[in-house]
């Protein structure tokens, strides 16, 4: 793991946490820091959310682990909620958040100066300027969550400006427009996106007329773009200064957040580590289409508006060869022959594509194929596997229908081991001295990567062994059985004075005060 | 109590405007003398380069008939839009009675081009894109700004209720949801696979070809072929409530604004 020190150098990992679980998955798989709502004034109004009464027990955790929290109050206020407001900002800073996203303006006014956790510009206050950037700094913000449209060179001039930090968005969903000027959902279906109902109309089918006419053209999904992957380009991203890395996605799953955390990490602490299969899964777990790159190479490639389809589409599979044909019996099977372009195994979850239905246009979503229980290795054309799916056979005609995998049972399994009770993936390093002499009480000295430091004593003295003395070896071996906390020994050393013993029982005891002490050190609230 | 609604013009098209001072538009009859008109500035910028074009005349007309002449800034102050802003700044003073603004750093810009080009600091005024849903917010732009454009997500009754909370002298500006802006893209919705520049939004701010729903709902794009970026716009023919069912109970500090394409 690398040293914190390291770690200062590279942007913060900042993963989303619509739920508990999603939380849980983002820090375990290694996030510097997660963004939650609660129960009022957050752009997800559908997440599951957070409430205030729990917020202190997720606040430990995450602490716990140096991960922090972010809340968002990233929606537009009415005159009558600004107070409440306020007052949730307050309750939520007295238990220790680290930062609020915040929108409103008005609700900033209020906020500086009044919080001692930062104030962070949401995406939603359309900053893509330095001019953006000093009004921000001057209204009491620290940080900026730069608009998704801008190219490297801007998020780099911007992150070099050093006039606030900046946040900028390395994964997840893009909105068509600016995000915070986007009224369509208000204006179409009644639902704002500025106060966190977005009915995503961009996600419906549009065509493009002329004058006063619909056109004859296609109904595409063109407001639809495919979900933003920026790692490919992470070093470049990483040189621009920017301050914050953001993973989208608080209405998706703890798969998802455990998935694409645990990606990130591993490329922004190693760029060069990237392989296909990182790529792959991400693909898998969830993409429109495959992913782009947005506007940060660039002005965004008219190829990454999908237009077939607005919803997950998972990793490119391969064609189907042959008609599928149902198996007889008491359940719903259907074999097929396709070939493939990827490995496929039982468990993984295909959708193929759908044919056109008459009078439709060409354009429509996949139909669910569902879940692949068999796959025999030879087909009978070359190439070929079969397969035996469980679930309605798809209707189409004709060879080379393309499928999908949009789930994989093993994969999903290994995801979701970090939302076990017992689950530490993320552990964090301490250092760890321990000494002891004849007549005095063992002392064991705990320091963190952030130089807290705990020191514990034994309830016992030390005494002169009478067989064996208790060597360096044999105290490391007790004094760093850590499994089970979210700490692990980086490094172990110890001053014992020769010929002199102490109990297993009193430094087991001695270990569990000192990690106690260390777990309050690091969740107390300095407000 | 004012005795008749103070109303204010916003023009997507100079051809708009030019036919409205003509007394062509389907609007010339309905409002005389509207207190403000709003002219978006990049057709502006394209037209003053023009020798031919008689755009200054009929804006010096309008403002003779003590009309304010006020310029919108560009929809997306990035790019080549804003350097053109930025370049042509002299002349959109001298032509204009101040500046409408849509994000929270056109006021800097404002300011530090004024700096720049030693001219006085113009009047400027808070568009809806601001996002101003209640009274601290207003109360934070007032120090800046002249009027406020409130965010037309809030019903009229809302928009008026706020504005009756308005610091003093500071102007609200109600819109309606009829041709507002819905939403500002750094993407073109009218370029197709073929690739952005097709040219096919034709001159500066020209009606470009529209989107439509599948219930047939039509919504303009306005398009900025100096960036391949849009507009959009609300969707057409869509009921919305009239401002001047209030006409009667309006109060002095609220401007009425209606969008003409």
């Amino acid at each position: 793991m690398k040293s914190f020190n390291d770690k200062k150098k590279v942007p913060e990992l900042l993963a989303p946490a619509g739920s508990a679980d999603a939380l849980v998955a983002a820090v375990q798989n290694g996030a510097d820091a997660v963004y939650l709502g609660l129960s009022t004034f957050n752009a997800r109004a559908s997440a599951e959310n957070f409430t205030l009464d729990s917020l202190k027990k997720w606040l430990d955790y995450a602490h716990l682990r140096g991960a922090k929290i972010h809340i968002t109050l990233n929606t537009l206020l009415y005159d009558d909620e600004i107070d409440k407001a306020v007052d949730l900002a307050k309750s939520a800073d007295a238990l220790g958040a680290d930062a609020f996203i915040v929108q409103d303006l008005g609700l900033a006014t209020r906020l500086a100066g009044n919080v001692k956790a930062e104030l962070h510009a949401s995406t939603q206050a359309t900053v893509y300027n330095i001019e953006g950037m000093k009004k921000m700094r001057a209204l009491g913000f620290q940080r900026a969550v730069l608009a998704r449209e801008l190219p490297l060179e801007e998020i780099a001039e911007l992150s070099q400006s050093g006039i606030i930090d900046t946040e900028a968005f390395c994964h997840g969903a893009l909105c068509m427009s600016y995000s915070g000027q986007c009224m369509l959902s208000k204006f179409t279906t009644g639902r704002s996106g500025n106060r966190g109902t977005c009915a995503q109309p961009c996600r419906l089918k549009y065509a493009r007329a002329r004058g006063t006419e619909p056109c004859k053209d296609d109904y595409k999904y063109i407001l639809s773009p495919a979900d933003l992957c920026s790692l490919e380009y992470m070093e470049k991203l990483v040189a621009t200064g920017v301050s914050s890395l953001k993973i989208e996605g608080r209405l998706k799953s703890p798969e998802y957040a455990a998935a694409v955390t645990g990606v990130y990490r591993k490329i922004i602490d190693d760029p060069g580590s990237l392989a296909r299969e990182d790529i792959e899964k991400l693909t898998v777990v969830f993409s429109r289409g495959g992913f782009c790159s947005g506007h940060q190479l660039g002005k965004m490639p008219l190829a990454s508006v999908t237009e077939k389809t607005p919803g997950k589409t998972g990793l490119a599979a391969g064609v189907a060869t042959d008609l599928p044909k149902k198996v007889n019996g008491p359940v719903s099977l259907y074999e097929i022959e396709v070939r493939p372009t990827i490995t496929l195994k039982k468990g993984d979850g295909i959708t193929f594509d759908a044919p056109p239905k008459r009078g439709s246009t060409p354009y429509d979503a996949e139909e669910k194929a569902g879940g692949v229980i068999n796959v025999i290795s030879k087909g009978t054309r070359p190439d070929t596997k079969k397969l035996t799916i469980a679930g309605k056979p798809p209707f189409f005609t004709g060879n080379n229908r393309g499928f999908y995998k949009t789930y994989d049972e093993e994969l999903y399994t290994e995801l979701r081991k970090c939302l076990a009770p017992d689950a530490e993936l993320k552990k964090v390093p301490l250092t760890a001295y321990f000494s002891l002499k004849k007549g005095e009480q063992g002392v064991l000295t705990l320091t963190d990567n952030e130089n807290r430091c705990v020191s514990a004593l034994t309830q016992e003295k030390g005494v002169a062994a009478e067989g064996k003395s208790l060597d360096a070896k044999t105290a490391e071996e007790k004094l760093t059985a850590f499994g089970g906390t979210p700490f692990y020994i980086e490094e172990f050393s110890c001053h014992i004075e020769d010929g002199v013993f102490i109990g297993f029982s009193s430094l087991k005891a001695l270990r569990r005060e000192a990690t106690e002490m260390m777990i309050q050190k690091r969740t107390e609230v300095s407000r | 109590m004012s005795k008749a609604p103070r109303i204010s013009l916003y023009f997507y098209k100079l051809s708009d405007f030019v036919a409205f001072c003509q007394g062509k538009h389907s609007a010339s009859g309905k409002v005389k003398t509207p207190e403000v008109i709003y002219l978006p500035a990049l057709p502006l910028i394209v037209s003053l380069s023009d020798k031919s074009s008689e755009i200054t005349t009929f804006i010096d007309k309008t403002r003779q008939n003590n009309t304010k002449i006020i310029i919108a800034l560009p929809y997306i102050m990035r790019g080549k839009a804003a350097e053109a802003f930025k370049k042509n700044y002299e002349n959109l003073t001298k032509l204009s009675d101040g500046f409408l603004l849509g994000n929270i750093g056109d006021s800097e810009i404002i300011k530090e081009l004024s700096e720049k080009t030693g001219t006085k600091l113009p009047k400027m005024h808070g568009d809806y894109s601001l996002n101003v849903t209640n009274r601290e917010t207003a109360a934070y732009f007032s120090k800046s700004f002249e009027s406020i454009a409130l965010l037309p997500e809030l019903d009229i009754e809302a928009q008026l209720a706020l504005a009756g909370k308005f610091p003093q002298g500071l102007t609200a500006e109600i819109c309606t949801g009829h041709n507002i802006i819905v939403m500002r893209s750094e993407h073109c919705f009218a370029a197709e696979k073929e690739g952005y520049h097709c040219g096919r939004c034709g001159k500066q701010g020209d009606l470009a070809p529209a989107l439509s729903d599948i219930h047939g709902n039509i919504y303009p794009l306005v398009c900025n072929p100096l960036d391949c970026n849009c507009i959009m716009l609300a969707p057409r023919g869509k009921s919305e409530e009239n401002p001047l069912r209030y006409e009667k109970n309006l109060p002095e500090n609220v401007l009425l604004r209606f969008s003409i394409i």
